[in-house]
């Protein structure tokens, strides 16, 4: 697919289908058998990362250098998540745009991702929890949630992604030199224990953002027919 | 991606198979299919080598070029990889069909290679800001059996062992240095393939793991884990593929084994190597038809 | 048919072709395997004579694919291509009037040269692709470049037609010698 850098891509318009909110807290979805169902009839995901050609330092570089290896990380990340079958011929597009990258790019995409589809009331298995890994050259030691500059020098990167309540993992991407043979096993280890950290705050935040959103369609209730879920087009 | 339909029997029987260690094909589960290696078959190239993997066909080219080095890495040369998949393979394949598939699998070589010691990068340059050696490592896919990525890269290793660079001599002159080549066509540079990495692709079936997946055996696997490992033992890349997950637990233990299978790959693909090195000019070459 | 079925003609088979070149088959390296001008020239090329050879009446509404990879340039692209493509065809069963065989040609210092290699190529001078239908001494596809007198072409035609007669010998041999194999495999 061709790729047009000049608009910003993304929904035109978003907003959360308040037909399944005022229910009260959700009920933990039983595990997948496996994961997620190659059905057909499911719904056709359609993941795109794609990076401002302002976000990163130095020269403005291609675009598309890296973009199709984070968007393709980007779907096998978030796709375990997804309830996939119960949106049977329905395509959901999710568009993550770098505008700034300050390190832990993908990681931060990736939670920004789960939790907008959280918010898109798709039904999940799961949240997203991603968390970045580094590893300076010389002492070797990994760094959680490195900065850009830690990033650049850094000899190894890792971004794992991990189901929080259901303890799989659902991305691993890493590359560069990892040192001792153990020490990519401990950087995963380290990762995924970092995923757990993150997982309460997005959690509230989530249950932050509906709190508010129901306290303020209270009002007009007559709206409530009208809404249907936008970003799930037939 | 070229891919098979199983229908939930046959699924099931693999599954039940690769439980008790007995695959489709009699291997058990760390087993690779038979490799069959040649180098040197394409003659308008610096390097070249032809892998089969049972069905898999893959066909890798390199060529050195003069170019100038990037600007974040004066002194070193720079590897571009490249893949086509071609229509042969599969009619899916055929026009622009084929160009997702082979972008992830240049990326993924990237990936790979994304380190300081695969490839010793300062030989390939010329002179500092000005020339150096582009490797441009071709990949030609002929035919797809399943398990792309550990093929790819074996034939990847084989090539650029195959490799030879001509020697160039910098002449210092006013006005300007000038680039001379060797007269002796066999005055060439090797590439130090040592540390050089392979891709081990370990597939989850049911609760076990396998390497080498067939066809059938990727169509019963929701996830993998595609590790790169050097002949240490070191891993260079991890990434999951596929859309299912893994269980944190299976991940440390794929790693384990992927590390163990890597390095009995990385000696024999090496074994191998060497002793078609030692035939020599002697050696029957089989080529494309064979 | 694969792809969209507008493309299908209700009378006879579609012959879809794609040639294609490996990157590093050329002496310098190709920027793209495919789509670019000599490749979908040669991609129109290999339809038309196939479309001449292929008894495409007797299968309506479908498709034929006919995919040519150069691993290794050396001359004579589109010659081999279609000799291969011949034997394939062949190999799949598929009924044709004749085997296709072609031979290129060229003219230097007043001698006709059959089969010309890449540094033949190189050299400019007329070149000629004759792709013949042996038995019948029909031409499927005839193209000449560069500038050649009329009194000329007449032996270059003979050249290349006699080459290609001779590249017929040996693929009805090797044909019939692996018609042998098989059967004789198939037989015990």
């Amino acid at each position: 697919m061709p790729l047009d850098h000049r608009r910003v891509p993304g929904p035109e318009e978003s907003q959360a289908p308040l037909l399944f909110v005022p229910s009260g807290a959700k009920e933990s979805e039983p595990p997948p058998a496996g994961a997620a169902h190659r059905d057909p009839t499911a719904l056709q995901p359609l993941f795109e990362f794609r990076r401002a050609p302002f976000s990163g330092r130095g020269a403005r570089g291609r675009p598309s250098d890296r973009e199709p290896e984070l968007s393709l990380a980007l779907q096998e990340a978030l796709e375990p998540a997804v309830r996939l079958a119960r949106y049977p011929r329905a395509q959901v597009d999710v568009s993550a745009l770098l505008l700034q990258d300050g390190g832990s790019a993908l990681a931060a995409a990736l939670c920004a991702a789960g939790l907008a589809l959280a918010d898109a009331g798709i039904e999940l298995y799961d949240l997203v929890v991603a968390c970045a890994l580094c590893r300076a050259p010389s002492e070797g030691e990994w760094l959680l949630q490195p900065s850009e500059p830690e990033e650049r020098a850094a000899a190894a990167r890792l971004t794992v992604a991990l189901l929080p309540s259901l303890n799989q993992v659902s991305g691993l991407l890493g590359s560069g030199e990892g040192g001792p043979p153990d020490s990519w096993a401990q950087a995963v280890r380290l990762g995924l224990d970092g995923c757990q950290r993150l997982y309460p705050l997005l959690r509230q935040s989530l249950l932050r953002a509906v709190k508010r959103r129901t306290a303020d369609t209270q009002e007009p209730s007559e709206r409530e027919e009208a809404v249907e879920p936008p970003v799930v087009t037939a | 991606m070229a891919s098979v339909v199983l229908s939930e029997a046959e699924k099931v029987y693999i599954m039940h198979g690769v439980q008790e260690d007995l695959r489709v094909d009699g291997r058990g589960c760390e087993d690779y299919r038979c490799i069959e290696v040649e180098t040197d078959v394409v003659s308008n190239t610096s390097g070249s080598a032809r892998v089969k993997l049972g069905h898999t066909d893959i066909l890798v080219g390199v060529k050195a070029e003069m170019g100038t080095p990037k600007l974040d890495r004066p002194n070193e040369g720079y590897l571009e990889f490249f893949v086509d998949c071609s229509a042969n393979a599969t009619p899916e394949f055929e026009g622009r069909g084929g160009e997702e598939l082979g972008t992830e699998i240049a990326n993924t070589l990237y990936r790979i290679f994304n380190n300081e010691s695969s490839i010793d990068l300062k030989l390939l340059c010329i002179n500092p800001r000005e020339n150096c050696w582009v490797l441009y490592v071709d990949v030609l896919l002929l035919e797809c059996g399943g398990n792309l990525f550990d093929a790819i890269s074996v034939a990847v290793k084989a090539a650029l062992f195959n490799t030879r660079i001509p020697k160039v001599r910098v002449l210092e002159e006013e006005g300007g240095r000038e680039i001379e080549l060797s007269d002796d066509p066999f005055d060439c540079i090797r590439l130090n393939v040592d540390n050089v990495p392979c891709i081990v692709t370990l597939s989850k079936i049911g609760y076990r793991h396998i390497v080498d997946a067939t066809l059938q055996e990727e169509a019963c696997s929701l996830a993998s884990l595609l590790i790169s490992v050097t002949s240490r033992g070191t891993l260079t890349c991890m990434k999951k593929v596929g859309r299912g997950s893994l269980d944190p637990e299976s991940i440390f233990e794929m790693m384990e084994t992927g590390k163990r299978v890597g390095k009995l790959l990385h000696s024999s693909l090496q074994t191998v190597l060497d002793e078609e090195e030692k035939l020599g000019s002697a050696r029957k070459k089989v080529g494309f038809l064979g | 048919m694969r792809g969209s079925r507008s493309k299908a003609l209700h009378d006879q088979a579609l012959v879809n072709c794609q040639y294609s070149m490996a990157t590093f088959s050329t002496g310098d390296r190709k920027r793209r395997p495919h789509g670019d001008r000599q490749s979908s020239e040669m991609t129109l090329h290999l339809k038309q004579t196939f479309e001449a050879a292929i008894l495409t009446q007797l299968y309506p509404r479908s498709q034929i694919d006919i995919y040519v990879q150069i691993l290794q340039a050396d001359g004579g692209n589109y010659c081999a291509s279609v000799n291969a493509a011949t034997l394939a065809v062949i190999d799949a069963g598929i009924p044709m009037r004749d085997y296709v065989c072609a031979c290129s040609a060229g003219f230097i210092e007043e001698t006709p040269l059959a089969d010309l290699n890449y540094v033949e190529e190189v050299t400019g001078g007329p070149q000629l692709a004759l792709a013949l239908l042996p038995k019948s001494d029909q031409i499927a596809l005839l193209e000449m470049n560069a500038r050649l007198h009329e009194d000329h072409l007449e032996r270059i035609i003979e050249a290349a037609s006699k080459a290609c007669k001779d590249v017929y010998a040996v693929l009805d041999q090797v044909v019939r010698e692996h018609l042998q194999e098989v059967t004789a495999l198939l037989g015990k």
